[in-house]
């Protein structure tokens, strides 16, 4: 049930152990993942046959709809997946992430034991279904202020990210393996939730989780290069941040260059 | 009050924190900077409450812990990680090193 090799700490361990004991006994990995993937690929078929003759302006929609996913993901996951919240339905979406996701993974074990474990990491599949009424209203505009092509391509795009965020945060939670090592975006993406997943970083740092692109607009990266060296940076460590919060069981109140002012 | 011991930790079920091993209260009535609950690592509302209330249960000076709070959190509890202790001994020490809280 749990990695034979880990470098975890005896509390994630114990965590994982607690974690694991609530989950249904009927819980099956594989039809989480068949289902998400099943809702999002009809969908995408009902869009992509609805589409008469793309004309080459209409496809300028997609990088558009691609950033507003993207803030969306970052939004979402900065101000909601990691603040409390009042509202139920947005409380349970933090709990399930900082209090659920974040102490089954940290940066010192990111790896499933088993498809039991992707309970903890993809979303539920209503979730998509959520996502997709959400850009209904958004699509159906511009089908309607521009044209019917512009408005498929929009819902198309959104739905795509919200696939690609599922499958890119898979591939954040596997072994090491040639493909995730290799892969342009994937690596890049897989060292970005790793650092994440730091408990010193977790609540502000590395918030997106398809491409670095928001995180780098709005200062947010734990990296300190341009847009390009962020969305291509694979595994490299070399533009690190030297100024990030470090946080520490028993903070003295001092800032990182103060000198010590004994208690009374 | 010397040798309180308060402790947070992010459990399967929320964040916990207690004093003494009973929960801490979120001292609402000195003021509400955000009634979602307490949480810690970085700045914001739910960091401030935490630290509000750490020290209201503290000092014992509704006044002073109010004045302290901003200060408190952005130097203290957004420093605190995933799991954190604080004792009595260790709140003094911060506040020595925070000017002007005397």
């Amino acid at each position: 049930m749990e990695l034979n090799t880990s470098r975890m700490s005896d509390r994630q361990r114990k965590y994982r152990e607690t974690y694991r004991s609530r989950i249904v006994g009927w819980y099956n990995g594989w039809l989480h993942v068949s289902v998400i993937y099943a809702i999002g690929i009809a969908a995408m078929s009902i869009y992509i046959q609805s589409m008469q003759t793309v004309l080459w302006w209409e496809w300028l929609i997609v990088p558009v709809a691609l950033l507003g996913a993207n803030f969306f993901e970052w939004f979402l996951h900065t101000h909601v997946m990691h603040r409390p919240q009042k509202i139920r339905a947005l409380r349970a979406i933090y709990t399930r992430h900082t209090m659920m996701h974040h102490q089954f993974f940290t940066d010192e074990e990111m790896r499933f034991a088993g498809q039991h474990d992707w309970r903890v990491t993809f979303f539920p599949p209503f979730a998509l279904v959520t996502f997709i009424c959400m850009s209904v209203p958004i699509a159906l505009v511009a089908g309607m202020v521009i044209s019917a092509n512009v408005g498929w391509l929009l819902i198309s795009t959104t739905t795509m990210m919200y696939l690609i965020y599922e499958f890119m945060h898979f591939c954040c939670h596997v072994g090491e393996n040639w493909f995730v090592r290799n892969v342009p975006f994937v690596n890049t993406i897989r060292r970005h939730h790793t650092a994440h997943h730091n408990h010193s970083l977790m609540m502000e740092r590395n918030m997106n989780l398809t491409f670095p692109i928001m995180d780098w607009l709005m200062g947010t990266s734990d990296l300190n290069r341009g847009l390009l060296g962020h969305v291509f940076n694979g595994y490299g460590t070399q533009h690190l941040k030297t100024d990030m919060r470090r946080t520490a069981r028993t903070p003295d109140g001092r800032l990182p260059d103060e000198k010590v002012v004994p208690a009374e | 009050m010397a040798g309180r011991v308060f402790r947070g930790d992010r459990t399967i079920d929320g964040a916990e924190v207690t004093v003494d091993g009973g929960l801490l209260g979120p001292c609402l009535a000195l003021k509400t900077f955000t009634d979602h609950g307490f949480e810690w690592s970085y700045e914001g509302d739910g960091p401030q409450q935490l630290a509000l209330a750490i020290l209201a249960e503290h000092l014992k000076d509704n006044d002073r812990a109010r004045a302290l709070s901003a200060e408190f959190m952005a130097r203290v509890v957004a420093n605190f990680g995933n799991e954190w202790e604080m004792t009595s001994e260790d709140i003094d020490t911060a506040l020595a090193n925070i000017p002007n809280s005397a």
